[in-house]
């Protein structure tokens, strides 16, 4: 059956002697009868009734426990008690006792704790007890069972109860405990494998669980998750579990011994077979001329090897203890069994290319994931170098994360392992470690394939868990299977990728209109602002329907001034630049919201429609146009509607009634009379001075000078321009007759009319005027017979009556030669100054302020202001010269300077000279006439009067108007 | 772990079919490559859910070696189920099919429900034995068939628990005596560590009382 064996290694070291000899010299000639070990002791019992207990530095301590012989002993695994059965005198019943190795006596011998004669007088032949120290069993030659239940270092007088008796002798015993506080008892006999469940007090029901059983010292438990209960038979190892039959090992030979250590089963068994094929390790050799050789095997049961086989003579019992196992030999030998470091061991492995052995095993013993990772590697490598792939790939994905993926990828580049190469590439985006190139890779690898499904699958799990760069993705997709790029892009939202795809890879425009028309507008603004050129070259009309929709929703989600999300029907516009009825279309979708368009809109919508307009032939579609535009301008906020970029694209379109409108709109009626003549419709300019020379009399002249230049000017028309110029004396008689001479197509006809009426206003002006210089003269007759009168002829004083109180003049009074007297004394009360009258003095007053005033504008702009502003500007100024406001002031202040210096000469009561220096009085009202009333200086004047104070004024209250003596002088 | 049955199964066939690699497919859900000959019987044991009953499968897997034979035949008789493979890849393995199917009837319970599987379907390109070969084999001789891969896992989960389900129909059809343990089948345990099992409990009791 060899060569139907496990996998055999070395993973243990032997040290033969470990103890120096010391146990065969302390044991002698005794025979040791029983053999324990647990918690820092090994024991060995002999059939003389003593005890050794051996430390790990191989201390011993001997004491004697039974006067006649130990038979059985068990030291508890985790504490410090140690059970034995042994005699004390021969021919009565055996003797159980407990000792507690922690307290010592005098001579330094552990105490006894307990000792319980058994209630049976048959051999016992096995005994167990629990670490907790609340269960222990007795196995008797006869099949009997005693369970002594509580605390067993106490010594009481609990009976023990009895199992049922298995009528054959107990070979092997123990407890176990699957589930907490549940206890169960195995048992075996040489027939036979039972389990005692004795968790409750009164009744232990019994499982049989098979009908072969095993020797002495040939079962063992195996504590932990599953155990098992395992006994040695001749062919096999057999498992159970509390309620059923487990695994089976196959190992052959006559089995002496079966123990656990760790995670190990070590097997003591005879070489029955002479042929003796096992011993082969070579140190046993030297044993080979023994009759009977007796081997011992240790198995890891997980990994199904053979970690150890060596043959020793008489083992007696292999007991592990300090992290090492020992075994002693009849004759008192220890050899102790080192189990090799995890490092050597996985050299070994490595050796073998058991790689997944290595990998189990170091995960068994928490190896670092680092040096996990080098396992895994080496594995692949080794399953590589095989021609393993897809196994090598299983390694390296085992890496992924660690290990330089370019590593693994180098490897596998070569077209034939593009199967492995992807599967790998796959694992690396699943655990997230993947790269961009890693994914444009995958994805060829994919095409390269063919194996669109899992491209697909690949496609579709993304958003789980595998992270890969989209976009890349797309671009490689693109290549082999755009079904999928655009599977991935709709995923992911590359809109503006699957649109391109669209349309450069399927030429399908209108499902990418769809496709967009789906997406939210800020999105569909975007994308299709990037294609509109394709749009429009293949799918112009679609394009335009969508662009219409697309715009409107901007307009009526009212969310306008976002203008950089939403679409601005301005940023399609250059795509319909060639095609203005199409644009013009376009827009006037947009008419409702018209109030919202942009003035650049407008224009490019007006000049558009111009370009219809200009192409169009049918008259009556010509005049819908017009008629548009002519609306469009007037309902138009002047805001937005650029009046002088209309005027120029109307200009080169010719369009008339837009230039028309604009002028009118603008009130440059010049311009549009300058535009009416350009076209030569002369009754038009003409029409238009009508309607706007009563506002713009320019405008008259202007077409007055034009007609004299233009010989195509209808003479018809001159009457009325010439009756206007007349009319409201736009020109001079003198310039509108030289011009009129000047031309060439006037006939004395046209004019005659205007002739003579000019010639008869002449005339009467020229009456009248006459009339005047005649008054004038006269006047100045009289002013100067007055003067001569003032200064030659002596002045009689008349006044009877003071001019202040009215009462009858009385000496003294005083006399001005303006033929006002007063009483003194009213004179002294009234007078502000000594040399005017009173009476007079305001109006003196006024006239001084006047001349004073007068001299001051010396402001030219004023002037200018004037002489903008009146019709006549040559009276305006021969006034200023009147007023010598053109002389040197220097000179005028002089003058006035002169002036006040003869004043005091007049001191005595006589008429002040000022008042009849007045200028002319036709000045004054010359000047009332031309100048307007704002600029009329004694309307000024008359305001200043009102400042005057009514409180000093005598002749407010007192006198009624007719009684005022100066009434007649106003 | 609490369970309504407990169903012990056994895996039989000829050595190399792929039965070690079923169960660790089926316990664990992995797959080993190398062949590690069973030398003797391994064990594994995983709850499935019956009509959503909670059901441990206890599952021996033999050796196929024929020098084992004489180990592994003792385990047939505390078998309820049967999983008989054989490798489409190797008619060999098809042919020992009669045998095996003899050994198991002979030493095993009547009632034992055998699943005739053929593993490894996953290689296609060396396929031996025809799938129909395997269906006409199962309708002669009255087993269930099915093409498993233990090493994509393709229908090794179906393989064990349509046998726990046949076993199931047996159980509520009373052709098992349920309370013979080497029939292979064995009731939960009645005081499981949850309260919550107790009617549960109870409503087996109560099923059983109608079979
Ligand atoms: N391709 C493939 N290989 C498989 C499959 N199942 C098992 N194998 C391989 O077949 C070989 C034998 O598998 P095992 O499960 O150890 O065979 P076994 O039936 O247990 O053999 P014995 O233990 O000797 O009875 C191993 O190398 C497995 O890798 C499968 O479904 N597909
Ligand atoms: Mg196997």
């Amino acid at each position: 059956m060899s060569f139907l064996e496990w996998r055999r290694f070395n993973f243990f070291d032997i040290n033969h002697n470990a103890d120096s000899k010391k146990i065969s010299q302390i044991i002698g000639n005794s025979k040791i009868t029983s053999t324990s070990s647990g918690n820092g002791y090994l024991v060995i019992c002999d059939d003389d009734g003593l005890v050794h207990l051996i430390t790990r530095t191989f201390q011993v301590t001997t004491f004697r426990a039974y006067q006649s012989a130990v038979l059985l002993a068990t030291q508890l695994q985790y504490s410090n008690f140690l059970v034995t059965i042994g005699i004390d005198e021969p021919d009565s019943n055996a003797i159980l006792k407990v000792w507690d190795l922690e307290r010592r006596d005098r001579q330094s011998n552990p105490i006894c704790v307990r000792s319980t004669k058994l209630s049976k007088s048959e051999k016992p032949t096995t005994l167990c007890a629990t670490d907790n120290r609340l269960l222990m069993a007795v196995g008797f030659v006869d099949g009997c069972i005693a369970l002594y239940k509580g605390d067993l270092s106490r010594d009481r007088n609990s009976k023990p109860k009895m199992l049922k008796e298995l009528g054959q002798e107990i070979t092997g015993m123990a407890f176990s405990s699957v589930i907490k506080n549940q206890w169960y008892l195995f048992v075996s006999t040489a027939s036979s494998v039972q389990q005692f469940n004795v968790t409750s007090k009164d009744s232990c029901p019994m499982t049989i669980l098979d009908a072969v059983g095993c020797d002495f010292k040939c079962s063992v438990l195996v504590n932990g998750p599953d155990s098992h209960f395992m006994i040695a038979k001749e062919d096999a190892i057999y498992c159970y579990t509390v309620d059923s039959r487990g695994p089976c090992y196959v190992v052959g030979g006559k089995k002496i011994i079966l123990q656990w250590f760790r995670s190990y089963l070590i097997i003591v068994s005879k070489e029955v077979e002479k042929s003796s094929n096992t011993v082969t390790v070579s140190t046993t050799t030297k044993n080979f001329d023994e009759i009977e050789s007796v081997s011992i095997t240790i198995l890891d049961i997980q990994n199904k090897f053979i970690v150890f086989t060596v043959t020793i003579r008489e083992i007696l019992s292999v007991l592990p203890e300090w992290g090492s196992l020992y075994i002693l030999t009849t004759g008192g030998n220890l050899s102790q069994l080192i189990e090799k470091d995890l490092q050597s061991k996985l050299t070994v492995l490595f050796k073998k290319n058991l790689y997944d052995v290595a990998v189990r095993m170091a995960k068994c013993q928490q190896y670092d994931s680092q040096a996990l990772i080098d396992i895994f590697r080496q594995y692949g490598d080794h399953l590589y170098t095989k021609g393993d792939h897809s196994g090598a790939v299983e390694q390296y994905i085992k890496t992924i994360g660690k290990l330089e993926p370019s590593y693994v990828i180098k490897k596998f580049l070569d077209s034939q392992y593009i199967e492995s190469l992807t599967t790998y590439l796959h694992a690396l985006h699943k655990s997230g470690n993947a790269t961009k190139d890693h994914t444009t890779l995958l994805f060829n690898c994919y095409s390269k394939l063919n194996s669109v499904d899992k491209l697909q699958e690949f496609i579709i799990t993304k958003d789980e868990n595998i992270d890969f760069d989209v976009d890349v993705a797309i671009q490689v997709c693109r290549q082999s299977s755009p079904e999928n790029a655009l599977k991935l892009a709709e995923k992911h939202d590359r809109h503006s990728l699957y649109i391109k795809i669209l349309l450069e890879d399927r030429y399908e425009y209108t499902a990418a209109l769809e496709y967009i028309e789906k997406l939210s507008t800020e999105q569909s603004v975007q994308t299709v602002k990037q294609y509109s050129n394709v749009f429009m070259e293949n799918v112009p009309k679609e394009t335009v329907t969508f662009l219409k929709k697309l715009c409107s929703t901007s307009y009526t989600s009212g969310n306008v001034d976002l203008s950089d999300s939403s679409a601005q029907p301005e940023d399609f516009i250059y795509l319909l630049l060639d095609d203005s009825e199409c644009l013009v279309d376009f827009l006037e979708h947009f008419e409702n919201y018209l109030d919202k368009w942009s003035t650049s809109l407008l224009n490019i919508y007006i000049e558009h429609c111009l370009i219809v307009w200009k192409n169009e032939s049918n008259q009556e579609k010509r005049t819908t146009i017009e008629n548009k535009i002519i609306n469009i301008l007037q309902s138009h906020d002047i805001k937005t509607c650029d009046y002088y970029q209309v005027l120029i694209l109307a200009m080169s379109f010719d369009f008339k009634p837009a230039i028309v409108y604009i002028f009118e709109h603008n009130k440059q009626y010049t311009k549009l009379i300058h535009y009416y003549l350009s076209l030569s419709d002369y009754s038009a300019a003409i029409d238009c001075c009508r309607k706007y020379g009563p506002t713009e009399p320019m405008l008259w002249i202007l077409v007055f000078n034009t007609a004299m230049g233009d010989e195509m000017f209808p003479s018809s028309m001159l009457e009325e321009i010439l009756n206007e110029i007349e009319k409201k004396s736009l020109l001079s008689a003198h310039f509108t007759i030289t011009s009129l001479i000047k031309s060439k197509n006037v006939k004395i006809g046209h004019i005659r009319a205007y002739l003579t009426s000019l010639f008869g206003a002449e005339k009467k002006t020229f009456e009248k005027e006459k009339e005047m210089v005649n008054k004038y003269q006269k006047d100045s007759e009289n002013i100067k017979n007055t003067i001569q009168k003032l200064k030659n002829c002596a002045i009689v004083f008349q006044g009877l009556r003071c001019s202040a109180c009215n009462n009858q003049l009385e000496l003294p009074s005083v006399h001005f030669m303006c033929q006002h007297s007063y009483h003194q004394h009213c004179f002294q009360a009234f007078s502000e100054s000594d040399n005017d009258c009173p009476a007079c003095t305001p109006n003196n007053k006024k006239i001084m302020d006047v001349i004073r005033t007068q001299g001051q504008i010396k402001d030219d702009e004023a002037l200018h202001n004037q002489l903008k502003q009146t019709t006549d500007s040559f009276s305006l100024i021969s006034e200023y010269f009147g007023r010598c406001l053109f002389d040197d002031p220097s000179t005028f202040e002089n003058q006035l300077a002169k002036f006040k210096l003869s004043s005091p000469v007049l001191l005595s009561p006589k008429l002040v000279v000022p008042a009849v220096q007045t200028p002319p009085k036709l000045s004054p009202i010359l000047a009332v006439r031309t100048i307007k009333p704002s600029t009329n200086p004694f309307d000024e004047d008359d305001d200043d009067q009102m400042r005057y104070d009514d409180n000093k004024n005598p002749f407010k209250t007192d006198y009624d108007e007719t009684k005022n003596p100066f009434a007649d002088d106003m | 772990m609490s369970y309504a049955y407990l169903f012990k199964y056994i895996i039989i066939g000829d050595t190399g079919v792929g039965k070690s690699c079923l169960l660790l497919q089926f316990t664990d859900k992995r797959f080993q490559p190398v062949h590690d000959l069973t030398i003797g019987v391994e064990f594994g044991a995983r709850l499935v859910a019956i009509e959503t009953k909670p059901i441990k499968l206890q599952i021996w897997d033999t050796a196929g070696q024929e020098a084992f034979r004489s180990i592994t035949r003792s385990y047939y008789r505390g078998a309820a189920g049967a999983l008989l493979v054989y490798d489409i890849t190797r008619r060999d393995t098809f042919n020992h099919l009669t045998t095996w199917l003899e050994d198991a009837r002979q030493h095993s319970n009547s009632n034992m429900v055998i699943m005739l599987i053929g593993n490894k379907s996953d290689l296609e390109a060396k396929r031996e034995v025809k799938k129909e070969e395997g269906e006409a084999f199962a309708r002669e001789h009255g087993l269930v068939f099915m093409e498993t891969s233990a090493k994509t896992s393709d229908n090794v989960e179906e393989a064990f628990i349509n046998t726990a389900k046949e076993i199931y129909e047996k159980i509520q059809e009373g052709v098992f005596d349920i309370n013979n343990e080497a029939n292979g089948i064995k009731i939960g345990p009645q005081h499981s560590t949850g309260n919550s099992s107790i009617p549960g409990g109870n409503n087996r009791a109560s099923g059983n009382g109608c079979c």
